[in-house]
């Protein structure tokens, strides 16, 4: 065997084998999952709300919304993740990944409130005044014409939130959460070794990313029959 | 039936309907004419409150439609609308856009509207295009399923918004034959048009508006015949 | 009812902002108020852990410690105490916050850096438990003996010549953190040599204003001083150090790092220049 091939082997075997470093992965990319599925279930239902209450005709609501949406999205993710953690939950107890969960989705829900309020508004005018004029109220209007329609339009960049999201719990470890970049980082620590931990890491995240993105456009090209012309 | 009393509408600075009274009665197949910017178009979107108006009255069935207090949407089931782009939902099926309001409304059952919606496709021959998506139909046969959306509402009036303008020529005609047929059927009609001949053969009563105002109606003989005002003798020599 | 709800959620957000206000404010409160009193948040939270009475080494075995990520406290922990819930963090600041918290019980952490948290927070205290002695060196890449050896040549002069003595007298007196006087930043020239650090490490690296300071800076200075190189200090996260050695970002990395046999297996360490040994951070 070549000599580079024995050494690659013996690195793959002291990262990944050896003391069961694999496992480590593991665990950390639950983590990383749970972290991630959480958040955009929060995100969702905050961005819905948010989005709602962006495009309603209450001046009270659209400017409460449009605060969130501005401070959320103006301030990075470490920094929300170390308020929510040292400041906001200081005095709770609560284990560590909820926190994480909750200031993701926190963070989450603000980006996902911009897609859905742009594929609310992307809708034409002209169907909610179809909907409208048949007598159909106004919420009726809303949840059978427009949110079907925007829910179409919104979805490739819904679904890139979500590969967004994943990528950003990486940051996860600020608050002493083992999260795949983390285990990665443990594992680089006792071995010393950056190729293949990062690497690995690497080719989890991008497996991820990659895999969802696929789902996601079944899904699209299911929804999208109604488009075909 | 429709009652228009002082109606006015600003957009902003823009002052675009001076003042309009009106009535319509039942069985009228009233067609509005005048030159684009005369404000035919947003006098039609205030019979049903699609434009809010800014002053005036208007009875619908013995209701102030402009009243707040009025429930609006209980009036619009009784006043179909057509518009000029169609707006057919684009994501149901041409029968789910036929039985959404009415099953959602509570006016008919789901089986009910069903069969009212085959009934209606049956009636312009389009019973075949129950299951396909809007996007799938040519400019035309959006438009008929439009009226017939409408009409399963068992609307008392249709207001027909430029319903051909943003058809090719050759679908014009199926458009307007359905409108005929319609009008045969003795439905009151308020139809905002181009299509002078539609007006002079359907038409019981022809406006002509200009600037906000209702410049001339008459009768289509006499409107055609024997125009009085010079602005309406103006756009007749230009149009016809 | 679609507008009860937006409201209702409305109007949780708006608390929840207010509480996050609220909080922020005792934080600041907090820090700036840390060295004369303890602030009313704190002592109300030392009450829930006061209830984890850690007195020996055995009593940390099923305990929620915290540790700085890469260091020996963590290899300590995690080796020790395998049942223990460890929490590792960017820095040993942030895991005595969450021990202040009431999210730890406990943080291990080498003895100068500890001493000044608990100096900076009159809730937190040290216990002295004898864990582990280590031994702080200078690393370098594997097989790069030339630097090493005058890395190992200075150490020796400084330790001839009273600047050792006079940099553990500027950066560790007696008096506590508050007495350290930084010395005059020593100016190097020449070609860069890279030194690897992580500045959240009192007194040995951190930061003061906008520069990186402290022993092993200062004695870093004289390395570069001794070889005629520009010194350039790399601050990046401990556990970032060794790869980042092993890549050849940096040149060298003095961080109050332990020589562990572990890590002499990847690199190569010089002479130990400081002894030093992991305490316990308690509450009080």
């Amino acid at each position: 065997m070549p000599e580079f091939l024995v050494s690659l082997s013996q690195a793959l075997y002291q990262n990944l084998v050896a003391k069961d470093r694999w496992l480590l992965l593991l665990q950390g990319l639950g983590n990383t999952l749970l972290i991630a599925l959480g958040a955009i279930l929060i995100g969702t239902v905050i961005g819905v709300v948010i989005a709602l209450m962006r495009v309603s005709d209450n001046k009270l609501l659209q400017g409460i919304a449009k605060v969130y949406v501005t401070v959320i999205r103006g301030i990075p993710m470490v920094t929300q993740l170390m308020i929510f953690n040292f400041i906001i939950f200081a005095p709770v107890d609560m284990p560590k990944l909820m926190i994480a969960t909750i200031s993701f989705g926190v963070n989450s829900g603000a980006y996902c409130a911009e897609i859905f309020r742009a594929g609310i508004q992307g809708v034409p005018l002209g169907q909610k005044e179809a909907g409208r004029s048949l007598g159909l109220s106004k919420a009726q209007t809303m949840y059978l014409i427009v949110i079907p329609q925007a829910v179409k339009a919104v979805l490739p960049t819904y679904t890139n939130e979500f590969v967004v999201l994943i990528k950003e719990t990486a940051v996860a470890s600020y608050i002493a959460l083992v999260d795949l970049t983390k285990a990665s980082d443990m594992i680089r620590n006792a071995t010393f070794n950056a190729w293949v931990p990062l690497l690995a890491a690497a080719a989890i995240y991008l497996c991820l990313t990659l895999g969802l993105s696929h789902l996601f456009a079944r899904l699209e090209r299911r929804l999208a029959r109604s488009d075909r012309g | 039936m429709i009652e228009v009393k002082n109606l006015e509408k600003s957009f902003k600075e823009l002052h675009v309907l001076k003042g309009i009274n009106e009535t319509i009665h039942r069985g009228e197949k009233v067609v509005i004419i005048g030159p684009s910017g005369s404000g035919k178009s947003t006098f039609l979107r205030c019979l049903n409150r699609l434009e809010e108006p800014t002053s005036g009255e208007i009875w619908f069935e013995g209701q102030n439609i402009v009243d707040k207090r009025c429930d609006i949407n209980k009036l619009r089931q009784k006043m179909g609308m057509v518009f000029q782009q169609f707006n057919l939902f684009s994501h149901l099926t041409v029968e789910e856009n036929i039985t959404l309001a009415p099953v959602k409304l509570k006016i008919l059952s789901q089986e009910d509207a069903r069969a009212r919606a085959h009934e209606l496709l049956e009636r312009i021959g389009l019973a075949d295009k129950a299951s396909v998506y809007p996007s799938q139909l040519s400019g035309g046969q959006q438009q008929r399923i439009a009226i017939v959306r409408a009409l399963a509402m068992n609307p008392d009036v249709m207001l027909f918004d430029e319903p051909t303008s943003a058809l090719d020529p050759e679908m014009v005609g199926e458009v307007l034959s359905l409108m005929r047929k319609l009008a045969e059927d003795g439905m009151t009609m308020v139809v905002v048009t181009h299509e002078m001949g539609f007006a002079r053969e359907v038409g019981t009563r022809v406006l002509f508006m200009d600037e906000g105002q209702i410049v001339e109606q008459n009768t289509p003989g006499e409107f055609f015949g024997n125009p009085q005002n010079p602005r309406l003798q103006d756009f007749l020599s230009k149009v016809l | 009812m679609k507008k009860v709800v937006s409201l209702a959620l409305a109007a949780a957000m708006m608390l929840s902002m207010a509480a996050c206000g609220g909080s922020s404010t005792t934080s600041e409160a907090e820090t700036s108020s840390a060295a004369s009193t303890t602030s009313a948040s704190s002592a109300a939270g030392s009450e829930a852990a006061s209830g984890s009475a850690i007195t020996t080494a055995e009593d940390l075995a099923d305990k929620r410690i915290g540790v700085q990520a890469g260091t020996t406290g963590e290899i300590y922990v995690q080796e020790n105490f395998p049942d223990a819930e460890l929490g590792s963090y960017k820095s040993g600041m942030d895991a005595a916050l969450d021990l202040k918290n009431g999210k730890l019980d406990a943080v291990v952490l080498d003895e100068l850096p500890a001493q000044s948290i608990v100096a900076q927070n009159d809730d937190l205290m040290i216990l002295d438990l004898d864990l582990a002695t280590e031994e702080y060196a200078i690393a370098v890449k594997k097989g790069n003996t030339e630097l090493l050896d005058s890395i190992n040549a200075t150490i020796k002069r400084m330790q001839e010549d009273g600047t050792y003595e006079s940099l553990v007298n500027a950066f560790m007196p007696a008096e506590g953190d508050d007495a350290i006087v930084i010395p005059e930043k020593v100016a190097t020239e020449g070609e860069v040599i890279k030194m690897g650090t992580n500045a959240a490490f009192k007194p040995f690296e951190y930061a003061e204003g906008t520069e990186v300071v402290g022993f092993d800076i200062s004695m870093s200075e004289q390395i570069a001083l001794d070889m005629g190189r520009q010194l350039q200090v790399e601050d990046m996260a401990f556990d970032s150090l060794l790869s980042a050695l092993d890549t050849g970002v940096v040149d060298f990395v003095a961080a109050g790092m332990t020589a562990t046999e572990e890590r002499r297996q990847s690199v190569d360490f010089s002479d130990p220049y400081y002894s030093s040994k992991q305490v316990v951070i308690l509450k009080k």
